[in-house]
C-alpha cells in the first residue's frame, strides 16, 4: 500500500462533526495566540536572566516585575495550546497520531519538560526572585528542549513517505518510540526568535501601563528597550525566514503561494511600523500590539498553507475528509465561545483596573451578567440532558 | 492501523491508567476548592474574621500550584498518553466530541483567567467583585465537569450512540446523571482534605475553627457522593458486573475503594464534630494518600470494566471496531482483519516486512502479537500480566499450542478476538512462544 492510501485510510471513520475548514480556522487562530504567549514566556525569561546578572537598578527591578508575570504567560501558554492541539487531531489525524506514536517516547517526555520547567519558575516566584537566576536558567532550557520535541514531532508529520525508514531500524520494529526524526535548524529558530521581538512589545505596553504609578525615567528606559529589541529581533527573524525559505522543497514553490505573499507583506509594513516608531520615539502600545497580532496570525495562516502543501505532495485534502454534520455541538461550541469571551472580558476589566491600583474596580453590571450566562448555561445544558434521558 | 507503542513491564494501558488516576487529585480539587473557599471568605468578611483570609490566600496557592502546574499538565497528559497508546480510540473521542472538547477548553479559559485575578487582587478590590471572582471560578470548574463526565461516562456506557451516533445520546448516556451527582459531592470530600491541610499550618484558633466547618462540609458531600456512588453502581450493564465478579483482582480494587471511603469519612466526623484538634499536617497528608489509594482503585474498576472494549461496545481494547455503526455508515473491522490480514493496513511499515518471510517471521510475528496483546500486557517477564509467565501457565509445547489458545481468544470475556489471518496468526504464535521458553 502506498503511503497515500494509508494515510487516507487512517483517517477516522466517524468523519468530521463539521466541514474541515472551521477546524483550520480554529486552528491557524489559536495556534496564533498560543505562540504569541510561548514567545512571551520565553522572552521574559531571558530578560529575567539578562535583567538579573546585569545588576543596573533598572535591569533590576525590571527583572522582579517580569518574573511576577511569568507563572501567569505559562499558564496562558500551556492553555492556549491546548485548542490547536485539538483541532489538529481532527483534520490531520493520521499524520499526527503516526508521528506521536513513532516517538511515543518523546510526546510524553514533553509534558515532563514542561511540567518540571514551570515547577522550576515557581520555586523563583515564590522566592520574590531573591533565589540564583538558575532556576529560570534551567527552566528555559526545559522550555526550549520541549520545543525541540514538538519541532521534531511536527517535521515527522512533514514526510509520510520517510516513516518506515522511521519506523524499523536494522529490520527490527523500534517499539518503544524512543527516536525522534527530523530537526530543521531555520524552521526551529523562526519559532523562538520573535520571542525577543514580542516581549519587546510587551515592555511598551508594560511602561505605557504603569505611567503615573512608576517613575518616568524608568518607564522611558523601559519602553526604549522594548522597542529596540522589537524591531531588531523581527529583522533578525525575517533573515531566519528567508533562509527557512531558501531550504524549503523547491517542488512546493512557497514563495508564490498567495497566503505566504500576504502574510510577507504585513510583516514587512510591521517592521516598518517598528522602524518608524523607533525613530520618532512616539510608541503607541495598543496599535502595536494589533499590527503584532494580525502579523503573527497571518504567518500562523501561511504556516498552515505550507503544511497543506506539504501534505498535498502524499495526497491528502482536507476538502475529501467526510462530514458526518453533528450541528447541535457545533452550536453548543460557537455559543459557549461568545459566552467565554463575555466572562473573559469581565475579568480582564477586573484585572486591568487592580493592577493599577484601583479598588472599587466596578463593571458590577458585567460581573452580574457572566454570573447569570454561567448558570444560564447549566440550565440550558441540564434541560437537553433531561430531555434526552426521559426520551431515551 | 497506527504504530504501536510498547512498555516494558508495565503496558501501554497502565501508563493511561497511573497518569489519570493522579489526574484526579488535583482535578477535583481544581472543580471543589472554591465553593467551600468562597464560602469562608464570604464568612471572614461577615463575622469579622480577617486571619481567615490567610486560609483563602495559602488555600488559592496551592490550588495555582498544584492544579493548574500539576492538574493542567497531567490532564494532558491523560490525552497524550491515550494518543500514543490506543491512537484510534482517542480518535474515536476526538472525532465525536471535538466540540464537547472545545466547549470544555472555554472553560478553562475562564478557570485560568478568574483563579489568577482570585489570588492576585486579595484584598486589593472590593470584597463583593473579590467574591464574584471566586464564584465564576467555582461554576466554571464545575461546568468543566459537567462535560468531561460525559465523555468518560461515554466510554463505558455509550448508551444510544450506537445506534444514533448523536452527539447528545452519547453523552447524555445512561451512567451520566449518577456519574455527574457522584463526582460533584465526592469532590467536596477531596478539597476538604486539602482544606484541613492548610487550615492546619494556621494559628490555633484559626485551625481549629475551619477544621471543623471544611471537615462538617466534607462529610455531608462524603455521604452523598457515597449514595450516589450506589446509584451509579446500580446502573452499570449486566456485562459491566460479568467482568468485575470475574476478576478477583476488581473485587479487591472495589474493597480498598470502598475501605478508603469510610476511613475518609470518619477522619471527618471525627475531625468535624468530636475533636477538631486533632487535625494536624502529617495526618492530613496521610489521608490524602489514602484518597489517593481510593480514587486509584475506583478509577481503576471504572477503566477496567470496559474491557475487552476501550469504547464498550464499539472499538476492543487492540483499538479494533467491533461492531457496524449503520448511523456513521461504520463496519465492524473483526472480519476484515481476518479476511485481509493485518499486515495489509500496516502503512507505516517498510514493504519487506509486510509479507511474511522465512527470515522475518518473529520479528513479523512480534509485531502482530504488539498490535493485539501491548495494550494489556507486558511483554517482559515481570510487569502487568506479563505475557511470558502468562502464557506459560497453559504449558505450550510448540507454537501450534499457542496458536490454538489465540484462536479461541474471545472466548474470554475480556479479551478481544485476535486480529490477523491465520498465516499471521501463526506468526505471532511463533514468536510468542519464544517468549515461554526462552530461558533469558
Ligand atoms: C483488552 C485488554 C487485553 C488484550 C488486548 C489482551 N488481553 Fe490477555 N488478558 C487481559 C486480562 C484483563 C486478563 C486477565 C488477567 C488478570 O487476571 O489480570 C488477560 C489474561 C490473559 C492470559 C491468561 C489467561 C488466564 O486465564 O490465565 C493470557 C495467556 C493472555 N491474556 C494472553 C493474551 C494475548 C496473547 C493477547 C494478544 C493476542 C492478549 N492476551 C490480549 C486483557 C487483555
Amino acid at each position: 500500500m502506498q503511503i497515500g492510501a494509508y494515510l487516507n485510510s487512517m483517517r477516522d471513520p466517524a468523519g468530521l462533526p463539521a466541514p474541515a475548514f472551521i477546524f483550520d480556522a480554529f486552528l491557524v487562530l489559536t495556534f496564533a495566540l498560543h505562540i504569541l504567549f510561548v514567545n512571551l514566556v520565553i522572552g521574559s525569561a531571558i530578560l529575567i536572566v539578562w535583567g538579573k546578572i546585569k545588576k543596573t537598578e533598572y535591569s533590576a527591578r525590571l527583572s522582579s516585575s517580569l518574573s511576577k508575570l511569568l507563572v501567569n504567560s505559562v499558564s496562558w501558554a500551556i492553555v492556549l495550546g491546548v485548542a490547536p492541539l485539538l483541532f489538529i487531531q481532527v483534520i490531520y489525524d493520521p499524520f499526527w497520531y503516526t508521528a506521536n506514536t513513532l516517538s511515543a517516547f518523546w510526546a510524553l517526555i514533553f509534558l515532563a519538560f514542561i511540567a518540571l520547567g514551570f515547577s522550576l519558575i515557581y520555586v523563583y516566584y515564590l522566592s520574590d526572585g531573591k533565589r540564583s537566576v538558575l532556576w529560570i536558567i534551567l527552566s528555559l532550557g526545559l522550555f526550549l528542549l520541549a520545543g525541540i520535541v514538538k519541532h521534531s514531532l511536527a517535521i515527522t508529520q512533514l514526510y509520510p513517505e520517510s516513516w518506515p525508514s522511521f519506523a524499523v531500524r536494522d529490520g527490527l520494529y523500534i517499539s518503544t518510540g524512543k527516536y525522534l526524526h527530523g530537526f530543521e535548524i531555520f524552521r526551529f529558530l523562526h519559532f523562538v526568535i520573535p520571542s525577543l521581538a514580542v516581549v519587546g512589545v510587551w515592555l511598551i505596553f508594560y511602561a505605557k501601563y504603569f505611567r503615573g504609578k512608576y517613575e518616568n525615567e524608568y518607564l522611558d528606559w523601559v519602553s526604549g528597550l522594548g522597542i529596540r529589541l522589537a524591531l531588531i529581533f523581527s529583522v533578525i527573524q525575517g533573515i531566519i525566514g528567508f533562509f527557512w525559505l531558501l531550504t524549503l522543497p523547491g517542488d512546493l514553490n512557497f514563495i508564490r503561494h498567495p497566503v505566504f505573499i500576504v502574510a510577507l507583506i504585513l510583516s514587512l509594513i510591521f517592521i516598518l511600523y517598528l522602524f518608524l516608531s523607533y525613530r520618532s520615539g512616539n510608541l503607541r502600545p495598543t496599535l502595536m500590539a494589533i499590527l503584532l497580532g494580525i502579523t503573527v496570525s497571518a504567518m500562523s495562516a501561511a504556516r498552515e498553507s505550507l503544511r497543506i502543501a506539504y501534505f498535498s505532495r502524499v495526497g491528502y485534502n482536507l476538502a475529501d475528509y467526510p462530514v458526518n454534520l453533528s450541528l447541535g455541538s457545533l452550536i453548543l461550541f460557537l455559543s459557549t465561545f461568545i459566552m467565554g469571551l463575555i466572562v473573559l472580558f469581565y475579568v480582564a476589566t477586573v484585572a486591568y483596573r487592580a493592577g493599577k491600583g484601583i479598588r472599587e474596580v466596578g463593571a458590577h453590571a458585567l460581573g452580574k451578567i457572566s454570573v447569570y450566562l454561567l448558570w444560564l448555561w447549566i440550565i440550558f445544558m441540564v434541560s437537553i440532558g433531561l430531555y434526552n434521558t426521559i426520551k431515551g | 492501523m497506527y504504530p504501536i507503542w510498547d512498555v516494558p513491564y508495565l503496558s501501554s494501558a497502565l501508563i493511561v491508567g497511573l497518569i489519570s488516576s493522579f489526574h484526579v487529585l488535583p482535578s477535583h480539587l481544581a472543580v471543589g476548592a472554591l465553593w467551600v473557599t468562597v464560602f469562608i471568605e464570604k464568612l471572614a468578611y461577615s463575622q469579622n474574621r480577617s486571619d481567615y483570609l490567610d486560609f483563602v490566600k495559602r488555600f488559592t496557592l496551592l490550588l495555582l500550584i498544584f492544579s493548574f502546574v500539576f492538574g493542567s499538565l497531567s490532564g494532558i497528559g491523560i490525552w497524550y498518553s491515550a494518543t500514543v497508546s490506543s491512537p484510534r480510540a482517542i480518535s474515536a473521542l476526538i472525532h465525536n466530541y471535538v466540540w464537547g472538547w472545545a466547549t470544555e477548553w472555554i472553560f478553562f479559559l475562564i478557570e485560568i483567567a478568574t483563579i489568577y485575578a482570585y489570588y492576585l487582587t486579595l484584598g486589593k478590590v472590593d470584597p463583593k467583585t473579590h467574591i464574584r471572582l471566586g464564584y465564576i471560578y467555582a461554576i466554571g470548574a464545575w461546568i468543566s465537569m459537567i462535560i468531561i463526565t460525559g465523555i468518560l461516562a461515554f466510554m463505558l456506557t455509550p448508551g444510544k450512540w450506537l445506534e444514533t451516533g448523536d452527539f447528545f445520546d452519547g453523552f447524555f448516556n445512561p451512567t451520566y446523571f449518577p456519574q455527574l451527582f457522584m463526582r460533584t459531592f465526592l469532590m467536596f470530600g477531596i478539597s476538604g482534605i486539602y482544606g484541613l491541610l492548610i487550615s492546619s499550618t494556621l494559628n490555633y484558633q484559626t485551625k481549629i475553627d475551619l477544621s471543623k466547618l471544611i471537615s462538617k462540609i466534607a462529610f455531608f458531600g462524603m455521604i452523598l457522593g457515597g449514595l450516589f456512588s450506589l446509584w451509579y453502581y446500580k446502573k452499570l450493564p449486566a456485562e459491566t458486573y460479568q467482568i468485575i465478579q470475574g476478576l478477583p483482582y476488581m473485587k479487591t480494587l472495589i474493597k480498598v475503594s470502598i475501605l478508603s471511603f469510610f476511613i475518609l469519612l470518619g477522619y471527618f466526623l471525627l475531625v468535624g464534630f468530636i475533636i477538631p484538634k486533632l487535625n494536624n499536617f502529617a495526618l492530613s497528608l496521610v489521608i490524602i494518600v489514602i484518597a489517593f489509594i481510593g480514587i486509584l482503585s475506583g478509577e481503576g474498576v471504572r477503566e477496567g470494566a470496559r474491557r475487552p472494549y476501550i469504547i464498550n461496545g464499539f472499538m476492543y481494547g487492540n483499538q479494533i471496531i467491533a461492531k457496524d455503526h449503520p448511523a456513521l455508515k461504520i463496519k465492524s473491522e473483526v472480519q476484515k482483519f481476518e479476511e485481509t490480514g493485518l499486515l495489509t493496513h500496516l502503512g507505516y511499515l517498510p514493504q519487506n516486512l509486510k509479507k511474511i518471510t522465512s527470515d522475518n517471521r518473529l520479528e513479523v510475528g512480534r509485531i502482530i502479537a504488539l498490535h493485539n496483546c501491548a495494550n494489556c500486557h507486558a511483554f517482559t517477564k515481570a510487569g502487568l500480566r506479563p505475557l511470558p509467565k502468562l502464557l506459560a501457565g497453559f504449558n505450550p509445547k510448540s507454537p501450534e499450542d499457542i496458536d490454538a489458545f489465540l484462536s479461541a481468544l474471545s472466548a474470554f470475556p475480556y479479551m478481544p478476538p485476535f486480529a490477523g489471518n491465520d498465516e499471521e496468526r501463526k506468526a505471532a504464535a511463533e514468536y510468542l512462544f519464544t517468549l515461554v521458553s526462552s530461558k533469558k
